[in-house]
């Protein structure tokens, strides 16, 4: 362990050398993602105070039930955390340049292994944390909750549950090696998304949040004493339930029921730590050396007879400049592994949540809780929309590296360049982004709430506005900050330029969010009395999204140009 | 047709200057500046068709800084840059055409394989597919990466990226060639196949900007040499100029280079 720590001291000192540098720029960039974390965390915990209130308040679901919803939430966000630790872990443990110079010094590759799982747990979870903790202190608020709650769940049980989902991806990662030497890389891959897949599809199937509302609606008002007597079986010791009831029993004030459940998740995080432990001491060097072989049995000549997909060698009616680009791109897009398995992952968790939101129930003729219904749905796929863009965008200028002289020095115009870029960007996300946003329709569209699609249309405008300005924001300041040395995308995606860049992007959304909300909620108030909507709300909306996304979408633009004309070294 | 328009902007130049042989590369009072550290400090040189200049000077002179704006890449904070008779600054994609660049570290695309890399550059470059096809044949041959060029060049040595990359620059036949460090990281083989090409090419009518910190490849393939030394030419001439540069004549290029490059 001592080598262990001796490692960790040089790592800090590196760190705080670049963190705490005193020069203007670096002075003035930090200053700026201060304010940001701080408009973000602030924003974070006004939308879980109001939503909870809300919830809590003026949809008398129980307290009982929404903690329910609280711990589907807390499953997605589990799976999330997972799926991104095993994609991440691929890099940091198996990738890193940094592992393969400590192999060949005298460190264990035990210590390896700790030094680059702790590395990537925090490294990728701080935005994470600080997110956690402006929600739970919004949570905390509204039920009146003291300081030790917030201090006790951060460390005691968020900390854990997230460490969990890091420790479970790291075995599964090790799992996918030793099975990955045996049957393939891809084949395995294959079979551990689809076993994800229906893992996700059998939870809703047994948790089935339509079948529970209803429940709610037929014990209306005595919703708590009949649903904490409901048994989920195997599910309530899923990490996501231990903390759900622990919340639950933290808001009734009911604390010596819910520390037991703090014990449970502490001490169970310490048993798969212990396993991880164990296992990567008995086979993370030769997991190691599988990915080495791994990489290197892919390396053989290209060279086919008959043309392939996108062959260089084939002509084509696309002129040359653009037909040369589109090539590039789509060879380094599928080559490169972490590029296509995230966005398979993202795909499928996609699938299942287009498959869940479909499905939904709203016959109950509450306005409100379609309202909150609604945003819900409608903020998910901004959500969603701002993470491809984080993940796919921001990383594209950085990601041309220093082969970058080959375009600039070419008679290429940067701004064809970057339009190409731009356009790639914007047809992903434009893509899924409406998919989304039409499959978020189908159930207002089914339940006939409406006398007219109206709904549907507004969120396919408003789709197409967000995705345009979360893609150029996310382009432009990914030129900002880039530095092009950074070859892991998703590492590209998760440094301090990029965390920014995604926070500016929710605070834009939640200003999205505050414009619709009034026309929306006088919609379905409307809609609700059977009364005729006024129609001038929604003209404002129309321009005020318009309006907003067309200036942040010029900044991000100019952001682009200015970043890309700047000298290359 | 792009090889066309070049050969008609190359003649429209040569009609201009008859008789004399037309500037390839100019640079006018050139200044670079990072903040206040001043990289290159108001330089002027020139180098003439189908000559081979070599740029010498000790690390952090400003060779690489000084190549960087020629190609480019740096925007000059003063001064003009005129390449092929195009300024680089305001008619860079034109300029950018009718020259090639090798960087001193060969950087390419990780997962290209070498052939699909001659493709994407000759598509940057406009350049028809049976024409390429043919330009890369011939470049695969002139410089042995037959066995090489269908594998990633993730896989390639340093000596072997630098072989793609100025075989590379050869095929759209530029006017001028820029080239930095070009000898670093070769075998002697190699060495001798860059060296060999780079004199044909300048015999044949193509300007060479050759960065070099090698002193004996100044000397054997260089018509004339420029020392940069704390970012101002401090000598530029022939390699006799350089041997009395001071009236007095000296033992070797080595001799004169450490005696003009003194802190």
């Amino acid at each position: 362990m001592r080598l262990f720590f001796h490692i960790v001291k040089y790592k800090i000192l590196s760190s705080l050398k670049s963190t705490f540098n005193l020069k203007t720029v670096p002075i003035v960039r930090s200053i700026g993602s201060a304010l940001m974390y701080g408009a973000f965390a602030f924003a974070a915990y006004e939308f879980a105070y109001s939503i909870t209130n809300i919830i809590v308040n003026q949809t008398h679901v129980g307290l009982f039930l929404y903690h329910q919803f609280l711990s589907m939430l807390l499953f997605v966000f589990f799976v999330s955390v997972n799926l991104g630790n095993i994609l991440v872990a691929y890099s940091t443990l198996y990738r890193s340049p940094e592992v393969g110079y400590l192999m060949t010094k005298p460190v264990p590759s035990t210590t390896v292994f700790l030094l680059k799982f702790f590395d990537n747990f925090f490294y990728s979870s701080t935005t994470l944390f600080l997110m956690g903790l402006s929600v739970l202190l919004g949570y905390g608020v509204f039920f009146g909750l003291s300081w030790k709650f917030f201090v006790g769940t951060m460390i005691f049980v968020f900390i854990p549950f997230m460490f969990l989902a890091a420790c479970i991806a790291v075995l599964v990662l090790m799992a996918i090696m030793k099975l990955a030497a045996r049957f393939g890389f891809r084949q395995v891959m294959a079979g551990i998304f689809l076993l994800y897949f229906f893992s996700i599809y059998l939870f809703f199937r047994a948790m089935n949040p339509v079948k529970l509302v209803e429940q709610a609606q037929w014990y209306f008002p005595n919703v708590d004493a009949y649903l904490s007597q409901l048994s989920f079986g195997i599910l309530d010791y899923f990490p996501n339930s231990i903390v759900a009831s622990y919340l639950y029993y933290s808001a009734e004030g009911n604390m010596d029921i819910a520390i037991p459940y703090v014990v449970a998740l502490c001490v169970g995080t310490l048993v798969v730590f212990g396993i991880v432990y164990l296992v990567a001491r008995a086979y993370y060097y030769q997991s190691w050396l599988v990915s080495l072989n791994i990489k290197n049995s892919a390396r053989q000549p290209y060279y086919q007879a008959h043309y392939q997909w996108f062959d260089f060698r084939k002509k084509s009616h696309l002129p040359l400049q653009l037909e040369s680009i589109l090539k590039k791109e789509f060879f380094l897009f599928f080559r490169e592994p972490t590029q296509w398995i995230h966005l398979l992952v993202m795909v499928v968790l996609l699938g299942v949540f287009i498959l869940s939101a479909s499905q939904l129930n709203l016959h109950l003729r509450v306005p409100t809780m379609q309202l909150v219904t609604y945003l819900a749905l409608f903020g998910f796929s901004g959500f969603l929309v701002a993470s491809l863009a984080l993940r796919f965008v921001f990383p594209m200028i950085e990601l041309e590296g220093k082969a970058f002289w080959s375009i600039r020095s070419s008679p290429l115009s940067i701004r064809k360049w970057m339009t190409v870029k731009i356009v790639l960007g914007l047809l992903l996300i434009i893509g899924l982004g409406e998919l989304v946003t039409v499959a978020t329709h189908i159930p207002f569209l089914k339940s006939h709430i409406e006398p007219q699609p109206m709904l549907i249309w507004f969120g396919v405008y408003s789709t197409f506005w967000i995705a345009v300005t979360m893609a150029l924001f996310h382009f432009g300041f990914g030129g900002y900050f880039a530095s092009y040395t950074e070859r892991n995308p998703i590492r590209a995606a998760s440094t301090q330029g990029a965390t920014i860049t995604f926070l500016g992007m929710i605070l834009y959304l939640i200003a999205i969010i505050l414009i619709v909300l009034l026309p929306l909620s006088q919609y379905f108030n409307s809609l609700y009395r059977r009364a005729p909507y006024n129609s001038d709300l929604f003209i404002i909306a129309y321009v005020l999204v318009g309006a907003l996304s067309l200036v942040l979408s010029i900044i991000g633009w100019n952001i682009s140009m200015k970043s890309l004309n700047r000298d290359f070294s | 047709m792009w090889y066309t328009t070049l050969a008609l902007n190359l003649l429209q130049r040569l009609n201009g200057n008859k008789g004399r042989v037309p500037t390839m590369v100019e640079l006018k009072n050139v200044t670079k500046r990072f903040g206040d550290f001043t990289a290159v400090n108001d330089l002027t040189l020139s180098v003439k068709g189908g000559e081979f200049f070599g740029f010498l000077g000790p690390n952090g002179a400003g060779k690489t800084t000084t190549i960087k704006m020629i190609v480019g890449l740096f925007a000059p904070t003063s001064g003009t840059i005129i390449v092929n008779g195009y300024d680089v600054v305001k008619q860079s994609i034109e300029a950018k055409s009718t020259f090639a660049y090798v960087p001193d570290q060969p950087f390419l695309y990780d997962k290209l394989t070498g052939r699909e890399f001659f493709y994407f550059l000759a598509g940057l470059y406009r350049m028809p597919k049976e024409l390429t096809r043919e330009r890369i044949e011939e470049v695969i041959e002139l410089f042995e990466i037959g066995d090489w060029i269908d594998r990633r060049t993730e896989d390639y040595s340093q000596g072997m990226r630098q072989r793609v990359t100025i075989a590379a620059a050869l095929l759209h036949k530029p006017q001028t060639i820029i080239i930095d460090e070009p000898m670093i990281g070769l075998d002697p083989r190699s060495s001798k196949i860059v060296r060999d090409t780079l004199r044909k090419q300048a015999e044949s009518g193509c300007s060479i900007f050759m960065s070099t910190h090698s002193l004996p490849v100044a000397e054997e393939l260089c018509d004339r040499i420029g020392i940069i030394h704390n970012g101002k030419i401090v000598f530029c001439g022939t390699r006799e100029e350089m041997l009395r540069s001071d009236g007095v004549k000296k033992k070797s290029l080595e001799d004169v280079f450490l005696q003009l490059t003194e802190e």
